[in-house]
């Protein structure tokens, strides 16, 4: 498949979290919208946007869909905030929807499209912060020019603010537990927050994002109970 | 623009504590200018509608409300809290302020989950009166992508806000199986896929069991609105853990 080829192009996100206390994996879907058969190149990029591993995936002829478990390609990933996660760039010559599960041995789930952050469009995410709970932030620079995302956590009257650099086709995870820990350190229970983003600066950038939120490894064995 | 809406929908289930977050925005305008929050709930056909309107919110600046606080009951016929029956809802913005446009505005809305942590979707923009005058029998499409294995299972939500009755009308690939649905106006439905819809779709060797994967053709006929949420459920629980919108 040459570059002129390419007709229907998929960004997304993955991770495999391998802590001692989470545990939880990723997994690509691939399905083909026209009708049997469909041949797709998948590349990786790490955190700081190098392409660490390429391949092709096929959906054969008599099939509608594939299936393709991702430890195996992360392996080459370098860890960013101590998870191993890529922006997952899928092209092909037919439309396809393609799409990235996470799952772990009790639960999995579908991770939807991912919020878009646009210039000159600020986006906004609620947040449940505890100390029971964790919350990250995954951001994709899915253009090929650097970005700079603003991000603002609203929690009650005050609102630290936090830069966040995005290389050309990288992503990033945030931990919010530990970009703001002074202020969720000091929750006394539950509280909502919000986080406010934006891209700073001029042009077209696109980057998009999911919010992973879970129990806290010390509460509930670190299971994993949302990806949005 | 001055007022924008959404519609989506939500359980007025008081365990599920929905809620619905609002981020009004109008671009590089940051002076904090009043806004009006109009939120509607409506069921199946024939169970009425209720409204409120929630003051004190403020532009650029995030915000939430409990539906269950907002609607209490939320009075629908068949539709009490505690229900599981879905309900439609319907949520506006508006500013008094004139020349300041407010279509930047987000919306969220949030339920609980038995874990304690929120499954949360971005409700589809509504066309403005403007927009909406498109041929008669102009038809979209939209693919879902639908699983069936261990872990989770599909359903889908159907929300006709309009005053037009709706009809959906879906193509299952593999396989070729039609789901048809007629929508009532100002009405909710949510259809949960039988089994045999994946029967076409050979099912997937993955670490974590077989897996059946299937896309829907999504179509809708008619003027108006018909707008298509995929909601995947955790298999064992039935509980809802995440929403796509289509």
């Amino acid at each position: 498949m040459s570059r002129s080829d390419i007709r229907y192009i998929s960004n997304l996100w993955a991770g495999n979290f391998t802590s001692s206390s989470i545990c939880l994996s990723s997994a690509l879907s691939l399905h083909s919208a026209r009708g049997p058969g469909l041949e797709a190149c998948l590349s990786f990029y790490d955190a700081d946007g190098v392409q660490f591993n390429q391949t092709m995936l096929k959906v054969e002829e008599e099939e509608q869909a594939t299936f393709l478990e991702l430890e195996p390609f992360l392996e080459g990933c370098k860890l960013d905030a101590g998870i191993q996660h890529c922006h997952i760039k899928v092209e092909s010559q037919e439309p396809h929807v393609a799409s990235i599960r996470l799952f772990d041995q009790r639960r999995s789930f579908l991770l939807t499209p991912g919020a878009r952050i646009e210039h000159g469009r600020s986006d906004f995410m609620p947040l449940r912060l505890s100390l029971e709970h964790f919350s990250i932030l995954a951001l994709v620079n899915s253009g090929e020019k650097e970005l700079e995302i603003r991000s603002k956590l609203l929690l009650g009257k005050r609102s630290p603010e936090l830069a966040i650099k995005l290389n050309a086709l990288s992503s990033k995870v945030i931990s919010i537990d530990t970009e703001f820990s002074e202020f969720v350190e000091a929750l006394d229970g539950v509280q909502y927050a919000y986080l406010r983003l934006g891209l700073l600066g001029e042009g077209g950038g696109k980057a998009f994002m999911h919010l992973i939120e879970g129990h806290a490894p010390q509460s509930k064995a670190g299971q994993i109970v949302l990806a949005c | 623009m001055r007022s924008i809406s959404w519609a989506g929908f939500c359980y007025p289930d008081v365990k599920m504590r929905p809620l619905v977050h609002f981020f009004p925005s109008a671009g590089s305008v940051g002076a904090p200018y009043p806004i009006a929050c109009k939120l509607t709930v409506f069921g199946q056909a024939g169970e009425g509608e209720k409204s409120m309107v929630i003051e004190g919110a403020r532009l650029s600046q995030p915000d939430g409300v409990s539906l269950v606080d907002a609607f209490e009951d939320f009075g629908l016929t068949g539709s009490a809290s505690g229900s599981s029956a879905v309900v439609g809802l319907e949520i506006e913005l508006s500013l008094l302020q004139p020349g300041v446009n407010i279509e930047k505005s987000v919306t969220i809305v949030e339920f609980s989950g038995s874990e304690g942590v929120g499954v949360r979707f971005r409700p589809q923009k509504m066309q403005q009166s403007e927009q909406s005058a498109l041929p008669q029998d102009m038809a979209e499409s939209r693919r879902a992508l639908l699983l069936r294995d261990s872990f989770l299972k599909t359903s889908l939500v159907l929300v006709n806000p309009g005053a037009q009755d709706m009809q959906f009308l879906g193509k299952v690939l593999p396989g070729g199986a039609s789901l048809t649905e007629t929508v009532p106006a100002r009405s909710v439905k949510e259809i949960h896929l039988p089994d045999t819809i994946f029967d076409s779709a050979g099912p997937i060797s993955c670490s974590f069991g077989l897996t059946r994967g299937a896309l829907l053709d999504n179509r809708k006929s008619g003027q108006g609105e018909l707008l298509t949420y995929a909601l995947y459920r955790d298999a064992p629980t039935n509980e809802v853990i995440s929403v796509s919108v289509l």
